[in-house]
């Protein structure tokens, strides 16, 4: 798997489609990005904007096309492979931020390494990334003592401590207020810089979609990719 | 009323797992109650049938007439123990009871048919009626021949020198045909022994039986269905009932009995109503002698060498030194007879004198020597090994053992009695006065067998053949011998050679028949040949003052008869179903033992009511927030939850009720098929009680009310936010500080109970608890240790903020702990505070409170350290899986505190309970115990006794063998656990000489001075759980005589003797003198030789219904009890078991369900979900394994701590049946987190 970070970050999506019965969610969705890119996926409620980033991030399978994340389909791995490529290549925030309440915000950000054989450094690295996002004084607080912008704050960091290709946010912001979204969005976007990652984020926040690079559109199960005014 | 069915219905799972939960805690303890119901209401049915409309008895250890009681409508009948056997089959039952009655017998049982009694007309042999039980242990049916054997009806006791003791002379013999076969229930289960098991009951009519043991009219029991309870006024007795007679002389009457001997209680009576009335009396003995002889050998005959000897002669022991004998006596006394008898004294008295000389220079060498001794003792240390040292040492043994040859050699001169001839003998012997003449007789051995005892005397007198020494009126009639012609004819029961009887002592008999040829003074007559049996054999009485001889006689009997009490001569006045209804109350609470036991598993269901009650009431945290959001106040809130949960446990407790029938008839089930050891036979029915299910239901509700308001108290302490936003009142992050008062207020409380602690332990009698044993210390160490150890966790997990974590409160905790101890001390000295202190201590020192106190200590300290530890889980380390793990663990406390107690509280019944399991076959030094119906007369470990019993050589050779260890026995209840009504009165052995030469028989031979209290062994559990005695105190029983007699008791453990108490044999004989033989028997038989051993006495001993049963059998018996209650107690720790991991699986599933999103998110990050699986079930392993560590090591201290001892632990079961629960949990755990994580995770995730 390290191959595959080594490798310059790409993400294809060809002819991708998914449906849940009889209702067609994705249809026939292709792009291609490369590492550095940051992508907003906006749409109506129920657009799949949440599938179409769950099968990115390999939680869902799509019904037909192919998927590629840096020249491996990862749809094609065994279940063990499919586990230690997820861990390796993405990294979630979710819009809750589903930090679990009995660790502590550094052992939080340390759970994905726990996943497979932890790293030497990871408490380091942990800790570095907590500092990079603001929380080196609270970093034995659990996260009932935090508050809304403080958890998601946590939660990116344990998204980036196995420093993924892929950075996937599910309304990383739907449940803050505008000031501490704003602050979350100014961190996400200053991490995607600093590791070179596709940053991909689901919002319904049009201010925040506008900061993207790219904006995938969904409506009716159809994608259409605008480029938008982010730097 | 509508929301909250809106809320019940909304949380129904929640609410059926609490109304289960509660229903299994009220199942159970109701459940339990109604065993007990059962139990007692079973014993109860089965004492009425068996009694039928029977009240009261007169019962007789002798036979009487039944017009001796005034009393209408009573049911006469003769009441025998004794073996039958299948003419045909020989097959042989034992331990018969065996019935003497008449058709009203029978209806005494309402609508019971009278069975065929009577027999055939052209039939010679009478009927016999027997119950279904002896038909199937016999195989007999109506119509066969059996053969009855039963002892015989004798008048004098076969251990006294007269009485009769050979098979055929105590055992009858009866060949009869079984008339009729009844059902084993109501006349058919009629016994007087309170036991539940089957009784082998033969009914044969009454006057068959009266005339087989030629006691025609006569009965050994009355029987009333009158609720009025017999009084001993209501009997008239006549001296003849009595077996006494009086012959009427021109100027006395004698007083004497048909046994011969007087007993003693006749003759003290006798003597004292006498004396009350003015009556002289003139008390006799007379005794045989098998030999009169001259020692002297100048009366000696030179050509044989041989001793001149009178053969069988009559001697008569009465009061010598005044009276009428001595005023014959110094007529007849020449003045050379009296310097003869001065010279032969002073030549006695020179003899002692010498010997005196001799023993006061023995002792002075004696006291030396002992000096000796103990200056060697003193150097011992430092000269041991040296020369000087050895060499001194040999000395003093020289020295010693010259003194012992010295004292051996010394003869000690006999303190001669005297002894009067009459001229005949004097004259026979050849002897004068000064003489010295040899007297030899025979008396009777602990052991029943005639030994040849000899007295030396000095003749003190010779008196001719008239007078007071010719009156042959002394002499009781003794059939066979006073109505012979010769003395060849003869029949007495011991050995007489004949060889000795010379013509002249035929003369003498024909002339003057038993007429005494010597005399002794009373006294001396006592001293040699009194027993238990009496110490006279006539009264002699003259005129009272002022009457003649015909009214003396007549005032002497009415004054006689008023009294005597029937009490004293074996007359017992029996409440048979006041009695009978009092002992099946049981010996064994089986109620209280199972409730007692189940309260462990009403705490676990509690613990599990409570732990879901939390799980739900987190689950409506934000209903709780809302409703504190729209002004509720808190006590409102709790009220209404508190309602809805008390509602919920009152539907669980009604259903419970039916569960508890459920339960309650499982348990009966199972006591009736796989734990039958325990109750010997399937007889209990199932007795519902309202009583014991509204008790149940309460306490239940009582219990389950307590933890729920528990619960319930714990709301509000999250702030209504947090709880809008999900959070809990258990989550510690959000609880409110505490206030200040709060702080204040529990310092003051801790302070007050650690002073009442003090107290406590300060009153105990100067530390009497300290002293007793280890259990006191164990518990005030873990106490201190509690205390120390909670103190040393909180200081370390406080943040600074918990103002009453300061060593200075430590400080003034440990003063106020001083001052209640040194308080207690000193009020301890008031008695009235001892008494109270004393009776704390009882209650203490009470095993079952002991081990309760212990068992809940050592929980409730596992506990404390799991809470603790629970609570220290906040510092990050290292992160690990297994960190991960018991992080989690860590992270719903209350839910896993819950499951670790009651896995801990199963585990800890079922170590507990489980270490007092005797796996290892029981080991005995004995081969056998046997029982026999009837008692045996004669020793099983002598050739001769042997021969008697009727064993042939090759028999006797092999019997020679084995050692016998015989025991006398008392009739009575079996104490042991094998009965389950609470006995009354029970069977008493008479451990034999032999028995009592090693520990702690050696009890039994210390002396008691204290008349009516002697020393006894019991069984340390039959004492304490089936008679519900403290061994410490005395056991109060009644001798013969209906006197008490206080037994000083010596416990045993694990012995043979678990149906037993056991006494010496010289107590026994000196308190219940009319029983006679030995009925019990333990035996040592090389193995290779047992079974042909037990073949041969089983075979030989066979009228005497010996049954043998291998002694590791009889040990088995009585484990297979212990063994089966263990298992019943087991099955409820199993129940507990269930409950816990039931528990545990329930927090796990519900703890995956609450954790979705979390789960998720980590499948998210590339946790597979094997290994989400694996960390959850790493996390419920670990609670397992907590639980079950703190039950196992509580179980396994509160043992050590209450007994002091860990018993023969049964490791390997033990640990099996944990590996079993342990395994048993895994899978439970493995299809909780299976079915958990079935569903899918992912889609948790999704916003949309």
């Amino acid at each position: 798997m390290k191959e595959t970070t080594d490798k310059a970050h790409q993400l294809k999506i060809s002819n991708l489609s998914k449906d849940f019965g009889k209702i067609q969610v994705l249809q026939d969705v292709s792009f291609s990005f490369n590492a550095g890119t940051s992508v907003a996926i906006t749409g109506p409620s129920g657009s799949g904007k949440s599938t179409l980033l769950h099968i990115i991030g390999t939680l869902e399978e799509p019904s037909n096309g192919e998927v590629e994340i840096n020249g491996t389909d990862p749809f094609k791995l065994s279940e063990p492979e499919l586990a230690r490529y997820r861990n390796a290549v993405v990294g979630f925030v979710f819009q809750d931020h589903y930090l679990l309440p009995q660790y502590s915000v550094l052992e939080n950000v340390l759970i994905p390494t726990l996943a497979f054989k932890q790293q030497s450094d990871a408490t380091q690295l942990a800790q570095e990334l907590l500092k990079r996002v603001g929380l080196t004084d609270r970093m034995s607080h659990r996260p009932a003592e935090l508050s809304g912008g403080e958890r998601q704050r946590v939660a990116i960091a344990r998204a980036l401590i196995n420093k993924p290709s892929i950075l996937l946010c599910d309304e990383p912001t739907g449940n803050l207020d505008t000031t501490t979204a704003g602050t979350i969005a100014d961190l996400l976007f200053e991490l995607h810089r600093a590791e070179r990652n596709i940053l991909i984020v689901v919002t319904h926040n049009l201010e925040l979609a506008g900061r993207f690079e790219n904006q995938l559109k969904l409506a009716d199960g159809v994608c259409t990719l605008e480029k938008g005014n982010g730097r | 009323m509508r929301t909250f069915w809106s809320t019940a219905k909304h949380y129904w799972q929640i609410h059926l797992i609490v109304a289960l939960c509660t229903a299994v805690a009220t199942g159970v303890l109701a459940g339990a109650l109604i065993v007990g119901d059962s139990m007692r209401g079973s014993l109860r049915d089965i004492t009425l049938e068996r009694l039928g409309s029977i009240q009261h008895a007169l019962i007789a250890d002798h036979f009487f007439k039944p017009e001796l009681l005034n009393r209408q409508n009573m049911v006469p009948a003769i009441l025998l123990n004794g073996t039958v056997v299948a003419a045909e089959t020989e097959t042989r039952a034992s331990k018969v009871n065996i019935y003497g009655v008449d058709n009203t017998f029978f209806r005494l049982w309402e609508d019971h048919a009278v069975p065929n009694l009577n027999s055939a007309t052209d039939s010679p042999f009478a009927n016999i009626v027997i119950n279904e039980a002896l038909q199937n242990e016999l195989k007999v049916q109506i119509g066969d021949a059996i053969l009855v054997n039963f002892p015989q009806a004798v008048e004098i006791h076969s251990e006294f020198l007269l009485g009769k003791r050979d098979a055929a002379d105590v055992i009858q013999r009866l060949r009869l045909i079984v008339g009729d076969i009844i059902r084993t229930e109501k006349a058919g289960r009629f016994s007087l022994q309170t036991h539940q098991s089957l009784p082998l009951n033969a009914y044969i009519s009454l006057p068959v039986l009266q005339k087989a043991l030629a006691q025609s009219g006569k009965v050994n029991v009355l029987f009333t269905a009158e609720p009025a309870i017999i009084s001993p006024d209501s009997l008239t007795l006549t001296l003849e009932e009595l077996g006494l007679y009086i012959t009427e002389h021109e100027n006395h009457i004698d007083l004497q009995s048909q046994q011969f001997l007087l007993e003693p209680v006749v003759s003290e009576t006798a003597l004292s109503v006498a004396s009350q009335n003015e009556i002289p009396t003139l008390p006799t003995l007379t005794y045989l002698a098998n030999t009169i002889s001259t020692t002297d050998s100048d009366q000696q005959d030179e050509s044989t060498s041989a001793t001149q000897q009178i053969p069988y002669s009559t001697i008569l022991a009465l009061p010598v030194e005044d009276g009428a004998f001595a005023d014959f006596v110094s007529r007849y006394t020449t003045e050379e007879q009296l310097i003869q008898y001065a010279q032969a004294l002073e030549q006695e008295l020179k003899q002692r004198r010498k010997y005196s000389e001799e023993i006061k220079k023995i002792r002075i060498e004696q006291n030396r020597i002992k000096k000796d001794i103990a200056e060697l003792e003193e150097k011992k240390r430092e000269l041991q090994g040296t020369p000087e040292f050895t060499q001194r040492l040999a000395e003093v043994k020289s020295a010693l053992s010259k003194v012992k040859s010295k004292t051996n050699a010394l003869k000690s001169p006999v303190q001669l009695s005297e002894i009067y001839l009459n001229r005949w003998a004097a004259d026979d012997l050849g002897v004068k006065v000064g003489d010295k003449i040899n007297v030899t007789y025979y008396s009777v051995s602990a052991d029943e067998d005639y030994i040849t005892e000899n007295e030396e005397f000095i003749l003190k007198g010779i008196v001719p053949i008239e007078s007071i020494a010719a009156d042959t009126n002394f002499i009781p009639k003794f059939p066979g011998i006073h109505d012979t012609t010769d003395i060849s004819e003869w029949e007495p029961p011991f050995t007489i050679d004949y060889s000795l009887i010379r013509s002249k002592d035929e003369d003498y008999w024909d002339k003057y028949k038993a007429t005494p040829k010597a005399f002794v003074s009373l006294d001396t007559g006592k001293r040699l040949w009194q027993n238990r049996f009496g110490d006279l054999t006539t009264i002699r009485m003259g005129a009272a003052t002022g009457r003649d001889i015909s009214t003396t006689r007549s005032l002497f009997e009415t004054e006689y008869l008023k009294e005597i009490k029937p009490e004293q001569i074996g007359f017992q006045f029996l409440s048979l179903q006041q009695e009978g209804l009092k002992a099946s109350s049981g010996s064994t609470d089986f109620g209280m033992l199972f409730s007692s036991l189940s309260f462990f598993i009403i705490l676990a269901a509690a613990t599990l009511v409570s732990t879901i009650f939390a799980i739900g009431v987190s689950k409506r945290s934000r209903e709780i927030g809302i409703l504190q959001a729209v002004g509720y106040p808190l006590a409102k809130i709790r009220h209404r939850f508190l309602f809805e949960g008390i509602f919920i446990a009152s539907i669980g407790s009604l259903l419970g009720c039916l569960l508890a029938i459920g339960y309650a008839r499982l348990m009966i089930f199972g006591l009736q098929t796989w734990w039958l050891p325990a109750i010997g036979t399937p007889f209990i029915d199932l007795h519902i009680s309202g009583w014991s299910l509204l008790f149940g239901i309460l306490v239940t509700l009582a219990v389950v009310t307590f933890f729920i308001r528990h619960v319930v108290q714990r709301l509000g302490k999250a702030p209504t936010a947090a709880l809008l936003a999900g959070e809990t009142d258990f989550d510690e992050t959000s609880r409110k500080p505490k206030p200040q008062s709060a702080n204040v207020s529990r310092i003051e409380t801790t302070r007050i109970t650690i002073f009442i602690m003090g107290l406590f332990f300060g009153t105990m009698d100067k530390g009497k608890l300290f002293t007793g044993d280890w259990s006191g210390i164990i518990i005030v160490i873990l106490l201190a240790a509690c205390g120390l150890f909670g103190f040393h966790l909180a200081r370390k997990r406080d943040d600074g903020t918990n103002p009453n974590l300061t060593l200075k409160n430590v400080k003034i905790s440990s003063i106020f702990f001083s001052i209640g101890l040194a308080v207690g001390v000193l009020i301890g000295y008031f008695p009235f505070v001892r008494s109270i202190s004393d009776a704390v201590i009882t209650f203490f020192e009470h095993p079952v409170v002991k081990f309760l106190i212990l068992t809940l200590t050592i929980l409730s300290l596992g506990w404390l350290i799991f809470d603790r530890w629970l609570g220290s889980q906040r510092v990050p380390e290292r992160l690990s899986r297994l960190r991960f793990g018991f992080k989690n663990a860590a992270w719903q406390p209350q839910n896993s505190k819950g499951s670790v107690i009651i896995m801990s509280l199963a585990c800890c019944i079922i170590v507990a309970v489980g270490a007092n399991r005797h796996d290892a076959p029981p080991e005995t030094e004995y081969a056998f115990v046997a029982e026999s119906s009837l008692p045996l007369h004669h020793s099983l470990n002598t050739p001769d006794g042997r021969d008697k019993l009727n064993f042939d050589v090759k028999d006797s050779e092999l019997l020679s063998e084995s050692e016998v260890f015989p025991f006398r026995v008392l009739p009575g209840e079996d104490v042991s656990c094998l009965n389950l009504y609470q006995p009354q009165k029970p069977q008493i052995l008479g451990a034999s000489d032999v028995m009592l030469n090693e520990d702690p028989w050696q009890t039994l031979k210390l002396g008691n001075n204290i008349e009516g209290k002697i020393h006894a062994i019991g069984d340390e559990k039959s004492l304490r759980w089936i008679l519900h005695h403290d061994p410490k105190e005395d056991f109060l029983i009644q001798d013969e005589f209906g006197k008490s007699l206080l037994l000083e008791l010596e416990t045993v453990e694990n012995s043979l003797f678990q149906s037993q108490l056991i006494i010496s044999e010289s107590d026994f004989t000196k308190y219940f003198p009319s029983q006679s033989g030995y009925q019990f028997f333990l035996i040592k038989t090389p193995t290779e030789l047992r079974e042909e051993t037990l073949q041969i006495l089983e075979k030989t001993l066979e009228d005497y219904g010996f049954d043998v049963t291998s002694a590791s059998e009889r040990l088995a018996s009585f484990r297979a009890v212990e063994n089966t209650y263990i298992s019943t107690f087991q099955s409820l720790g199993g129940l507990g078991v269930l409950l816990g991991t039931f528990g545990l699986a329930l927090v796990l599933f519900r703890n995956i369900i609450e954790r979705r999103g979390e789960l998720a998110t980590l499948r998210a990050f590339g946790f597979r979900k094997q290994l989400l699986a694996k960390m959850l079930f790493l996390e419920s392993c670990f609670l397992l394994t907590i639980g079950m560590l703190i039950g196992v090591v509580s179980g396994v201290v509160a043992i050590l701590g209450s007994q002091g001892h860990l018993p023969s632990f049964p490791w390997l079961s033990l640990t099996i049946t944990l590996l079993f629960i342990f395994g048993f949990g895994i899978i439970a755990n493995s299809i909780a987190v299976a079915v958990a994580l079935q569903s899918p995770l992912l889609s948790t995730l999704k916003t949309e």
